[in-house]
């Protein structure tokens, strides 16, 4: 019980100038990342040129973007002869239009996916540790993923899918299969005995049967199938189209709030179990119910689009622990900011490490995570 | 109290862990009401408290619970569950935390939480050890603590657990009065486990007694007691 002390009331203040730290120093990565790249076509200066510049056109032109994003909205889909506009149709711009294609339409989308599915895993990797009351679990834990995983199989090598748009056909899939996972974890909400030992063990029980129809199906797959459905498992950024993050952001954005409502119930669930938390007036169980469910929709969203991607959803909040200690209220944001960063940093190294080839993201941040987290871990170790 | 409503109401519950302790269990609980649960050490009085405020799942039937989602059950554990290395002050907060709403009013959120925090350890007759670690006070201080932790909450229906023992008369008192000082200002009800039959009668508007277990209902008023104070 002695994870939230009153020392730590009196380090508060130094703990949210470190997040606020972290902020700062996240949103300038993202920005340098958007300057790297291996195009012989742009270097770096002139891509943060067009990047300043682009960015003070769009605020002081804020009538013509809005007339721009009108006309995407409403005229486009009226009529099927139309094009999309570019926000900053009709301005004058800095740079080639390859330049401009590379920025905003292949970095910007790519980096903003980071953000957002950093964030949303990192986030829900702190909500499900908290709530289960183990360190060990990660978002990949409840089983949500695998169910995602079934469902692009399903649609990659059966060709059976939920919606029947190609581009989404896999994205769709994922997802309603990993809805299915939820409604399971919402339904063993309701069942007698059930702990929060249970609620993991479930979960891999469920992975274990998902990955078992997954490599009955991969038995009988084609070589393009196989290689497909390989693809999909390497969590990767550069899936996701502009409509599609945005699409992500929304769902994070409104999912959020209650995250950061229930962080304080959180605390006493961590500080002294069931019995401590309903006697200052948290009802665990709902509250358990809540979070898991939340944290699992942060997670399938994500995953459908871009993959699997595990490490974040561990690592970032046992780091955010180091920092700012077991207080939710400081670790949830943290966590989301540690979540964002890692994702910038590990997809930036993967796209140019090795270029012209990409690393997917999930691979490089194990990679280049692992060793760290371990280091990370080992040195606290030594400290107690 | 003008009139009194429904609270709670538990059909046809059977509670236990891996066998059933009581079951048949019908009540209807309304504000005012103080019922007094007695039985045998053993016999799961413990186990329908925990299952009423929702931390044991019932093995059969129904509990409806009237009382706001959010800190409108108030429960005093037995084993008390305090933080112990932190002051008086810190723990009885923990409960006006819960039962405050911030988003209600946010700008005098801080200032009704402190207020609720004093006036609940100045009713425990706790003032002087506000800022005292909860692991340097006596076991009946530290009861009055817990008890205290729950009256900052401000809940629809208490639920305690022994909240009596160790306690000596003067005390015994002082907390029966905040409870019922509390219950007639916020309409609220209140289940108490006691282990002495006599006390429970004295304090009680509803008597129940678990026997082979059941629940019997009992009037305390018409309650007759042997000299050992066992039940006739
Ligand atoms: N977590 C648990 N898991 C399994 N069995 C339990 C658990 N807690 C209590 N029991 C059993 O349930 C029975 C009833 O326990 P309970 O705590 O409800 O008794 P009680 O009536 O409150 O007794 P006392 O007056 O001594 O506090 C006991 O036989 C006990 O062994
Ligand atoms: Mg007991």
């Amino acid at each position: 019980m002695d994870s939230i002390s009153l020392q730590h009331v009196e380090k508060g203040k130094y703990q949210l100038l470190i997040i606020l730290g972290l902020a700062v120093f996240t949103l300038l990565s993202a920005v340098f990342a958007l300057g790297l790249g291996s195009s012989s076509n742009l270097d770096m200066v002139t891509s943060w040129k067009i990047v300043i510049s682009d960015t003070k056109k769009f605020f002081l032109n804020i009538d013509t973007v809005a007339d721009n994003l009108w006309y995407n909205l409403t005229a486009c889909i009226s009529s099927s002869s139309c094009e999309d506009r570019s926000l900053l149709h009709g301005i004058e711009r800095e740079g080639t239009n390859i330049q401009n294609a590379i920025i905003w339409d292949w970095r910007f989308p790519r980096i903003l996916t980071a953000i957002v599915g950093g964030i949303a895993l990192a986030v829900a990797g702190a909500l499900m540790q908290g709530c289960l009351g183990n360190p060990l679990v990660s978002p990949l834990t409840l089983g949500v993923a695998s169910g995602a995983a079934l469902g692009a199989a399903f649609a990659i090598v059966l060709g059976f899918t939920i919606l029947s748009i190609p581009e989404l056909a896999i994205v769709a899939n994922a997802f309603f299969f990993s809805l299915v996972v939820v409604t399971i974890i919402i339904q063993l909400g309701k069942i007698r005995s059930i702990s929060a030992e249970s609620y993991i063990l479930v979960g891999i029980a469920i992975t274990f049967i998902c990955g078992a129809i997954v490599s009955t199906m991969q038995y009988f797959a084609t070589d393009a199938q196989l290689s497909q459905l390989a693809h999909w498992s390497f969590g990767s950024l550069s899936r996701p189209s502009g409509g599609n993050v945005i699409l992500m952001g929304l769902i994070l954005a409104s999912l959020l709030p209650t995250a950061l409502k229930w962080s304080w119930d959180l605390n006493t669930l961590s500080m002294g179990g069931d019995e401590f938390a309903i006697s200052t007036g948290v009802n665990p169980s709902k509250i358990r119910k809540n979070i898991l469910i939340v944290s699992a929709l942060m997670t399938s969203i994500v995953i459908a689009f871009t993959g699997l991607i595990g490490f974040v959803g561990l690592a970032a909040p046992h780091m955010s622990r180091l920092i700012v200690g077991n207080d939710f209220r400081k670790l949830i944001p943290c966590s989301g900011l540690f979540g964002a960063f890692l994702m910038i940093f590990a997809d930036t190294l993967g796209r140019t490490l090795f270029a012209p080839i990409v690393i997917p993201v999930g691979v490089m941040l194990s990679i280049i995570g692992g060793p760290f987290f371990m280091y990370l871990l080992l040195r606290r170790g030594g400290h107690h | 109290m003008s009139s009194s409503e429904l609270i709670l109401s538990v059909e046809n519950l059977t509670v236990g862990y891996n066998e059933e302790l009581i079951s048949k269990i019908n009540l209807e609980i309304n504000t005012g009401d103080v019922i007094a649960v007695v039985g045998p050490s053993g016999i799961g009085k413990t186990t329908l408290l925990r299952t009423i405020a929702g931390l044991v799942k019932p093995i059969s039937g129904d509990i409806f619970c009237k009382a706001p989602k959010r800190g409108g059950i108030g429960y005093i554990p037995q084993k008390l569950g305090l933080v112990r290395h932190t002051s008086v002050y810190h723990n009885v907060d923990l409960g006006a935390r819960s039962g405050s709403r911030f988003f209600s009013e946010p700008k005098t959120w801080f200032k009704r939480r402190s207020e609720r925090v004093t006036t609940a350890v100045e009713r425990m007759g706790l003032s002087d050890k506000m800022n005292e670690p909860v692991r340097r006070l006596s076991g009946g201080q530290q009861r009055r603590v817990a008890t205290a932790r729950t009256l900052a909450q401000r809940p629809k229906l208490i639920l305690a657990d022994e909240f009596l023992s160790e306690l000596d008369e003067d005390n015994i008192s002082i907390v029966l009065d905040a409870v019922k000082e509390y219950m007639a200002a916020s309409e609220s009800a209140m289940i108490i486990v006691e282990h002495n039959i006599q006390r429970a009668t004295e304090i009680s508007t509803r008597l129940l007694q678990i026997k082979n277990g059941e629940l019997v209902e009992y009037n305390p008023s018409e309650m007759k007691f042997d000299l050992d104070g066992g039940l006739i």
